[in-house]
């Protein structure tokens, strides 16, 4: 494959993906070399993922969100099902070469036309200015950008999301876009687009007590179905901050509540409600009422699937048709209903647990 | 009323559909829209997908309602019209059915009911085009937007 309209005044012919796949791995070892390596050892779905930082740019940017699924070991004969290579330039001193396409190449989601096919995969997100490749056959991706502090703050929040669905493509498994609580190791899939009442929701749950699995995304295995934990991350809108007011001191961002959300790292915070994993009993599709009480009602799998299939697939570059598939399959075999949300948000938690206790008809 | 002869083709690989009890779920990963089609709606959209004319369509569905043959293929027609508009269909003259038309399920006795499409544009912004301005002299696109 050919990289689509070269430059005419690059030096090199044009480069098929994968040897400019293996030129940015390349240029990733020659920032370890300048600079040393640190290694971050977490395991998700039962699989082992090994993040090696160039330098530490980038550690206290992608790391934390993670953290409650970081192992103690870091055996460098570790087996790892997928080995991710970060750097920045600006510290380690290593520029990445320069793109194998022309400024025309770039598409939606930063997608590059000619340098995404079965076994490779390559963004670079104007707005983010990241650099993501995956190789498929290895199971290597590449993470590059020129200096930490262009890690938009979401990107904190969710680090690795696209490289993670790219990884999970061929599998059951799927990063979604949906929250995930439940009690006893069984929950629901709280599934909401924006402003639904998502994020509201799944915290007014861990107020409640109810086991946590995250408010934004979460790896999905439809073969199952369960829910695993990949972010401890929850966000809030800043002007529904006040509705929890025992979390407002454990907001990290509080001087920047004009321009991004209210950014919490529950992994510090609540460590015996963050759960890796429940089982799925139901979805759940908020609603803001605007009624004081909270109620339940049954909902279509073709209403869930609205929800879920566009939000997901939309936010993450590729594979548009399985992750389809994959959530077709997941609301095909679960329960679906419609949460009322009301004001009394103590409600949300009783709601929930009395459907998992069997309470609610099905 | 348009052409009932022409037969039609999905608008181009990337819109998938998934058929429930009572809906049909569209998306088009191209354009980042979505869509909820009613049960007739969606027996109409997966015939006229499959190839088959307005005609064939409307001579399939006709013995289930009440309605003449005549107010059928108007239904029809303007349904495949409203798909057309959505850029769900094109017309494909090549296309040929791999048999004849039948509806997949039963449908709801009496008058035909017009059937609907519901699209959604929330996303689209998702995939809205960023051009590049400026490239920087590292060869990468130049920052505008700060983090």
């Amino acid at each position: 494959m050919t990289a689509a309209g070269a430059d005419p005044d690059t030096s090199a012919a044009p480069r098929p993906p994968v040897q400019f796949f293996d030129q940015a791995h390349a240029t990733f070892t020659a920032a370890t070399a300048a600079v040393g390596e640190q290694r971050v050892v977490f395991e998700v779905a039962g699989k082992v993922v090994m993040m090696r930082f160039a330098g530490d740019g980038l550690v206290g940017r992608l790391v934390p969100a993670l953290a409650h699924l970081v192992t103690r070991t870091c055996d460098p004969d570790l087996g790892t099902d997928l080995e991710v290579c970060l750097f920045d330039t600006a510290t380690t001193g290593v520029q990445m070469p320069p793109p194998a396409w022309s400024h025309d190449a770039y598409l939606p989601r930063g997608e590059i036309a000619g340098f995404n096919d079965d076994r490779i995969r390559t963004v670079f997100e104007p707005g983010t200015d990241v650099l993501q490749l995956f190789d498929r056959d290895r199971n290597l991706a590449v993470y590059w950008v020129a200096d930490p502090s262009h890690v938009p703050w979401w990107e904190s929040s969710f680090p690795l999301r696209t490289i993670l669905h790219w990884w999970a493509a061929h599998t059951s498994v799927q990063p979604t876009h949906s929250g995930a609580v439940g009690v006893g190791g069984r929950g629901v899939l709280v599934a909401g687009n924006s402003g639904a009442g998502k994020s509201t929701s799944t915290l007014a749950c861990l107020m409640g007590g109810m086991q946590y699995v995250g408010d934004d995304y979460v790896l999905i295995d439809v073969a199952r179905p369960a829910a695993h934990s990949i972010y401890s991350t929850a966000k809030l809108e800043p002007h529904n901050t006040a509705r929890f007011p025992d979390l407002v001191p454990l907001i990290s961002n509080p001087d920047a509540l004009d321009r991004q959300k209210a950014l919490l790292f529950l992994a510090d915070h609540r460590p015996d409600q963050l759960v890796r994993e429940l089982e799925l009993e139901a979805i759940v599709l908020p609603h803001v009422s605007g009624l004081p009480d909270t109620t339940l009602r049954p909902a279509s799998a073709a209403a869930a699937l609205s929800v879920l299939a566009p939000t997901t697939s939309f936010h993450l570059p590729g594979y548009g048709p399985k992750v389809f598939a994959k959530l077709t399959r997941l609301v095909r075999s679960l329960p679906c209903y419609r949460l009322e949300a009301g004001t009394d948000l103590t409600q949300i938690p009783e709601r929930l647990c009395e459907l998992l206790s069997g309470q609610v008809a099905t | 009323m348009s052409d009932t002869t022409t037969r039609f083709a999905t608008a181009h690989p990337n819109i998938v559909t998934e058929l429930f009890d009572d809906e049909m779920v569209v998306v088009d990963f191209d354009t980042g829209r979505y869509f909820s089609v009613d049960v007739v709606g969606a027996e109409i959209f997966n015939l006229l997908a499959a190839h088959h004319t307005v005609d064939e369509v409307a001579a399939s569905l006709a013995h289930h309602f009440t309605d003449d043959a005549t107010r059928v293929t108007a239904v029809v027609a303007d349904f495949a019209a409203e798909l057309t508009a959505a850029l769900l269909l094109i017309p494909e003259a090549t296309a040929r059915p791999s048999g004849a038309a039948a509806p997949s399920r039963d449908l709801p006795s009496g008058p035909i009911p017009v059937p609907t499409l519901t699209g959604y544009t929330d996303m689209q912004d998702l995939l809205m085009l960023d051009p590049i301005h400026d490239v920087a002299d590292t060869g990468w696109p130049a920052r505008h937007e700060p983090s």
